[in-house]
């Protein structure tokens, strides 16, 4: 499964898109979790979350009393075990197909029939195909082939499998997708960190590989500007012993490393021996030959 | 008239006016001596410099062949890469504009129902590339290819790369088809006199044809580069190459000249690309892991200087006529030395000034000395860029560009797909040697 998604360009490029849908879903999470913030921080969504939000629940707590703190202190703890209870009851869906040109809002509002959904992710179809289609006079609307949503339930999500796979979307009779034909899978012991966590993995691990080679590289650098530099130093330390001893004998220049030359090739018919490639002439190209001339 | 040069050599008066108003007034050494033949109707060998007017050196004769005889599938234009058609095929459509010229492009990357096509509609002249060529020999219908039994020109461009291991399946196709040698004519023309060539200039005489006419301007003067080229050297270790291309670029000689970088690996190619866009520079490249559309975009894009630097491999090294090009860069030493001459041919054509600078490390001693034997001339260093000019404006950056457009060519997965299709060719063979 890995191949679908393995490129994060597919994730960020359908932001523009359904951006507003998978804020909205995160609102409504923010709200319910907004409170145990700011101690529990190791406890933190993986989410971002921003700076305003922060703010407004220590205003309040410096207006508390002592007990009140205390409370709610215990308040949010509670929080927080319901909160984690519910992320391990979330559950995910898979469609391998998504009805022609519709668009996450109106997924997330079919999908809504059956519970909270938090989460949705659709894939887009490829640039090239979309042009292709365009050129060939097709729809120049955005496809999506394929889609993930998380439900906050897991019962929702089994319930939803179970209903809309396989069967038409319904509804009133006259809507644009009343006939399309759903294919839901319900994804056991699957979560929606288990989708985004290979590709924040491999990031992870090229932004390290790059580090490691950049530090390398620069040792590399360092290194020949120390020898840019000595070499300087002896050129200067060789003229001036020129200039006194006023080239009463020959420096002697001794070879003090050699290195493994590039080889030389030459197919030019007058090329001495030693850079002469040997060719050995194939049946074909002789045949050629002689039916040129 | 300025001109009567031209028609003195035998060409027809349309032709000798077509030439005229593109600037082509005076003919030089192989034009001089080859038209004439070529018009006697004698099989020719055609060697000159690079840049010294080859191309028109076998059109003219050809065309003004044709013009007495207008027919279809007149002539064959082979060449041994796709540009180099295209430019070619340019040229015939230039100077046959006034005659109501059709050229077909035959080359590989390209629409193949497309062509098949044009070549149903007999085009005068085909410009190909032999792969392209053998597979439309090989899998087209009669009104396709049945034009290509009466063809009266063979054109051999570039043929010292022609004729080797690496085209000869595919050229034994192509000429399979065609008449008999001693029915049309054959010309050939190189840059180099390879063995291939030798033996073909050689070769004895074919009954009811005159001998075959070999012409060298080369040995005239042992001199196989243009004299207005100067040849520089840059000593430089490997790892700090880059570095000093971009200072280079950057300088102030050549911060706006137009010039073409050659490396000996695709993938090199596609680093350098990388690298020096991160920075800013406006660059293209040209190698045959590109998709064919974006490698006649790129070329047009340097053409018209939307691009002033072109990082390309040997794929460019031979023919193409760019007149705006300053400065030749090898960052990598080619294996033959005759590479070389090709390459710096890309530059000072047709009596116009320009560089070639040799970026050289520690291993490539040696092959810059054959160079300079195969030259005859000795070159000169480089001094514009001094190593404090680089350690101090250019090393840090262009090191970290460098290792970025490494990462980012591991993910996208570049020479992913040349590894496939060898892969596949290889368990091809093996299945076809079984059975």
């Amino acid at each position: 499964m890995s191949k679908e998604y393995s490129d994060v360009d597919d994730f960020a490029s359908d932001e523009e898109e359904d951006n507003q849908v998978l804020i909205t879903g995160k609102d409504a999470k923010k709200n319910v979790i907004q409170f145990d913030q700011e101690e529990d921080e190791e406890e933190q969504e993986e989410e971002d979350e921003e700076v305003q939000d922060e703010e407004e629940p220590e205003d309040k707590v410096v207006q508390l009393t002592e007990q009140q703190i205390e409370k709610e202190k215990q308040r949010r703890l509670k929080k927080l075990k319901s909160d984690k209870k519910t992320k391990h009851k979330t559950g995910v869906v898979y469609l391998s197909r998504v009805p022609p040109y519709m668009k996450p809002a109106k997924l997330r509002q079919i999908l809504t029939r059956f519970g909270e959904v938090d989460r949705l992710f659709l894939k887009r179809e490829e640039e090239h195909k979309h042009q292709q289609r365009v050129k060939s006079g097709g729809n120049k609307k955005t496809m999506f082939e394929e889609g993930w949503a998380e439900f906050i339930r897991k019962k929702d999500a089994k319930l939803c499998a179970s209903t809309l796979n396989g069967n038409i979307i319904g509804g009133k009779k006259g809507n644009f997708y009343h006939d399309d034909v759903m294919n839901v899978k319900y994804l056991p012991g699957f979560k929606w960190a288990d989708l985004t966590e290979q590709i924040a993995r491999e990031n992870d691990i090229r932004q390290a590989k790059l580090q490691l080679e950049i530090s390398q590289a620069n040792k590399l650098n360092a290194e020949f500007i120390h020898n840019v530099e000595k070499s300087k130093m002896v050129n200067k330390m060789k003229q001036s012993k020129k200039r006194n001893q006023q080239e009463s004998q020959q420096v002697d220049e001794e070879v003090r490393r050699t290195f493994k030359q590039r080889k030389v090739a030459s197919t030019r018919a007058s090329a001495p021996d030693s850079q002469r490639q040997s060719q050995p002439q194939s049946k074909a190209l002789n045949d050629v030959m002689h039916s040129l001339f | 008239m300025s001109n009567s040069e031209f028609k003195s050599l035998g060409c027809s008066k349309w032709l000798v006016e077509a030439l005229n108003a593109m600037k082509i007034v005076q003919p030089t050494a192989i034009q001089k001596a080859c038209i004439p033949e070529i018009l006697k109707g004698r099989d020719c060998i055609g060697g000159a410099n690079t840049g010294s007017g080859k191309t028109i050196a076998f059109a003219a004769p050809m065309l003004t062949k044709w013009s007495e005889d207008p027919q279809g599938m007149f002539g064959i234009v082979l060449t041994p890469t796709r540009e180099l058609a295209m430019q070619i095929a340019e040229q015939f459509t230039a100077f046959g504009s006034a005659m109501n010229i059709r050229v077909a492009i035959v080359v590989g990357g390209e629409s193949i129902v497309q062509q098949a096509i044009e070549l149903q509609k007999r085009p005068h002249f085909i410009i190909a590339t032999p792969g392209r060529l053998a597979h439309h020999v090989l899998n087209s219908g009669e009104d396709t290819i049945g034009g290509l039994k009466r063809v009266k020109f063979l054109v051999l461009d570039e043929a010292d790369i022609l004729l080797t291991e690496t085209f000869s399946k595919d050229l034994a196709t192509c000429v399979s088809i065609l008449p008999p040698k001693n029915k049309r004519q054959n010309l050939l023309f190189t840059a180099t006199m390879t063995d291939q060539v030798k033996a073909l200039s050689d070769a004895p005489q074919t009954e009811g044809k005159p001998p075959v006419f070999t012409f060298e301007v080369e040995s005239v003067d042992n001199v196989a580069i243009p004299k207005t080229l100067e040849t520089t050297y840059l000593l430089v270790p490997e790892h700090v190459k880059e570095s000093y291309l971009y200072q280079i670029l950057t300088s102030e000689k050549y911060v706006k000249s137009s010039c073409i970088i050659f490396v000996n690996r695709t993938v090199t190619a596609e680093i350098l690309r990388r690298t020096l866009k991160s920075l800013d520079v406006r660059v293209t490249s040209l190698h045959s892991q590109m998709p064919q559309q974006e490698r006649t975009n790129s070329v047009q894009r340097f053409r018209a200087q939307a691009a002033r630097v072109l990082i390309a491999t040997d794929v460019a090294s031979r023919g193409l006529d760019i007149p705006i090009v300053e400065l030749v860069v090898n960052y990598d030493i080619p294996g033959n030395p005759d590479t070389f001459i090709h390459r710096a041919g890309r530059t000072a054509r047709a009596g116009r000034h320009g560089e070639s600078l040799c970026f050289v490390t520690e291993k490539d001693i040696q092959r810059v000395e054959a160079i300079e034997e195969r030259i005859n001339k000795k070159m000169e260093e480089f001094t514009d860029v001094g190593d404090t000019a680089v350690i101090r404006k250019s090393l840090t950056k262009v090191t970290a560009a460098k290792r970025e457009s490494l990462m980012a060519m591991d993910k996208e997965g570049f020479g992913e797909r040349r590894k496939l299709q060898k892969r596949k060719n290889e368990s091809k063979e093996k299945t076809h040697r079984r059975t």
